[in-house]
């Protein structure tokens, strides 16, 4: 970008519209500018450098050589882990402040890691789970975040907690990966915190915000044990926290990208609308002929400590006067309150939900076409017409009705669309 | 953080690094000189994981166990089995145990996989040996048509390390070659 208007300096000063000085000055500003960003090409190639060099060795290890004594592959399988510690312990002492050895450094060391583990372990034919290799593997990498002060070592790691959650909770039964999964992601969020103030624009922080909404998102329902039911309201609760969440975040780093964060809170909320927008979803929620009442679960006290944390949160940002004006922060109240009746009248429930799709589709598209945003006016478009699919599948309503149904929807959709880049034109 | 309290913060990291695998490779390296070999009569099949390559994933004879009613064995308990041989040489269970064995008996940690009736099947923690890419599969041909083979296994208190795999007195890895 810089080097475009750096380059039409010339014919802008010829062609009078800026005096030689201004050229200066803009010069002057780009180096300036230039001096202290680091050299993005240079980071990037070496944060991929790192990475394909670390995976290639993982693969590598992988093969299994056969042909080495016990002790050769011994000794192999410490060598990645040194020079890669030499490289970091090298950054701290001589390239402090320099961030690309610091994320390389970093990428390269937690990889071997991984490298080192894996290999003793095919050596000794020692067994241990995934779960427990990727367990060793993230704790041991922790805390070169914070040492090498690399925001790479920051991602990998939430990547790496959440695999591990994942495979422990959700792939190989009778393991959780609770509460570790908790402590680590209370280990690393200071680092995250401290890279959204310090850094709010940058890919890394941008990163981050998609990472670790993600992350929660998949991890979280490794909770589910014996009231999967209600992981269904803790789930909604977690949304809105997610969303309230990436608000907050916008409060104090109003350059962030917290993209991450609304997809969670405007995504999550209404895929699970639509799934309970079916009739049949409530009747199959387990809760009536479960022995252990659910109020006594650990998902409901999830259900409970996420509620309370979103509602503190709502409170806090509404004193802070932060801008929390959307009506998606009433959804998880909506979702529990139907929740609760349909233990009794699923069928009341339903019709509840099927008329609040309705409701935020409508209202979306009615706030999209305000604030004049093509993307929150079709945000609401969608919404309509994930509920229209939704009931193609289960009402027994004639086939002309639902093909004109369609056809209104298809022609809002392209007329709502027109209208506002018309509206946007003028 | 100043330079050299991070610098020195990382070398603890550093040998903490260190130390892991380091263990791992003491641990195991005690276990084949001081440990009791047993012979556990196996059937192999032939699977992979993402980051540690190729395995021959093996099935023992010796996992099945009649436990008496009142021990009430879980899914996932950790047992220690307490091992035996038999006429042929095989490994056998002579029993399981919630608490941890006299020091002259042998005996291995392993978890429960699930239960039966009275019925308890167990599973092993050296169940994967490690093969060269490529050898693997025909490691698991060449096991499959001889259809009979065992794994050498080191027990020492209670930990296990699986030394080889071998068919008709030959270890896998030579056949496969």
């Amino acid at each position: 970008m810089s080097k475009h208007i750096l380059s039409a300096l010339p014919e802008l000063i010829e062609a009078g519209l800026i005096s030689p000085a201004t050229a200066d000055e803009i010069v002057a500003y780009y180096e300036k500018k230039r001096d202290h960003s680091p050299n993005k090409i240079l980071l990037a190639f070496a944060i991929f450098g790192a990475l394909l060099t670390g995976l290639g060795i993982i693969l590598i290890i992988a093969h299994n050589w056969d042909n080495f004594s016990q002790m050769t592959k011994t000794i192999f399988a410490f060598l990645p882990l040194v020079i890669g510690q030499v490289v970091a312990g090298f950054t701290i002492l001589r390239k402090s402040g320099n961030m690309v050895w610091q994320e390389a450094s970093a990428i390269f060391l937690t990889l071997s890691i991984g490298a080192s583990i894996s290999l003793v372990s095919q050596i000794y034919n020692l067994l241990g789970d995934l779960s427990s290799f990727l367990f060793w593997w993230t704790l041991l990498s922790l805390p070169l975040m914070y040492l090498l002060r690399s925001s790479m070592a920051s991602l990998l790691f939430w990547c790496g907690a959440a695999y591990y959650a994942a495979q422990a909770g959700y792939f190989e039964r009778g393991h959780s990966a609770s509460p570790w999964y908790w402590l680590f992601v209370l280990a690393a969020l200071p680092y995250y915190y401290q890279l959204s103030k310090r850094a709010g624009a940058s890919n890394f922080a941008n990163f981050h915000h998609l990472v670790v909404p993600i992350s929660l998102v998949i991890v979280f329902g490794t909770e589910s044990h014996h009231h999967s039911s209600i992981m269904f309201l803790a789930y909604m609760s977690l949304f809105g926290l997610l969303h309230l969440l990436g608000m907050w975040i916008k409060s104090w780093s109003p350059e962030s990208n917290i993209s991450g964060y609304q997809m969670a809170g405007k995504l999550g909320p209404l895929g699970l609308l639509m799934w309970f927008s079916f009739y049949s979803s409530w009747g199959e929620l387990h809760f009536r002929n479960n022995p252990e009442p659910f109020w006594m679960g650990v998902e409901f006290f999830w259900f409970l400590g996420l509620s309370i944390l979103f509602i503190a949160l709502q409170l806090w940002l509404q004193r802070q006067k932060a801008e929390v004006s959307s009506h998606f922060h009433l959804l998880p109240f909506a979702f529990a309150l139907f929740f609760f009746i349909s233990m009794v009248h699923p069928f009341v429930s339903t019709v509840l939900v099927n008329l609040l799709l309705l409701g935020i589709g409508i209202a979306t598209v009615v706030e999209g076409s305000q604030k004049n945003s093509i993307a929150t006016l079709n945000i609401g478009m969608l919404t309509l017409t994930g509920l229209l699919i939704c009931r193609f599948f289960d009402l027994k309503i004639d086939f002309v009705v639902r093909g004109i149904l369609f056809i209104i929807v298809g022609v809002g959709f392209f007329l709502g669309n027109y209208w506002m880049i018309k509206k946007k034109k003028s | 953080m100043n330079q050299q309290y991070r610098f020195g913060l990382f070398v603890l990291l550093a040998l903490v690094q260190l130390y892991f695998p380091g263990k791992m490779v003491y641990d195991s390296n005690k276990v084949l000189w001081l440990g009791q070999a047993f012979k556990f009569e196996t059937r192999p099949v032939d699977p992979a994981d993402p980051f540690r390559g190729r395995y021959v994933a093996l099935n023992f004879a010796a996992t099945q166990f009649e436990a008496p009613a009142e021990s009430a064995w879980q899914r996932n308990e950790t047992v220690f089995v307490l091992l035996e041989t038999d006429a042929a040489g095989y490994a056998k269970i002579k029993g399981l145990s919630r608490s941890k064995p006299a020091q002259q008996e042998a005996y291995v940690s392993a978890k429960v996989s699930y239960v039966w009736k009275n019925q308890v099947t167990l599973f092993y923690p050296f169940s994967r040996f490690y093969m060269e890419e490529g050898k693997a599969q025909k490691a698991e041909i060449i096991y499959r048509r001889v259809n009979a083979g065992y794994a050498l296994v080191k027990v020492y208190k209670g930990e296990a390390v699986l030394e080889d795999v071998l068919v008709k007195g030959k270890s896998l890895r030579e056949l496969a070659r």
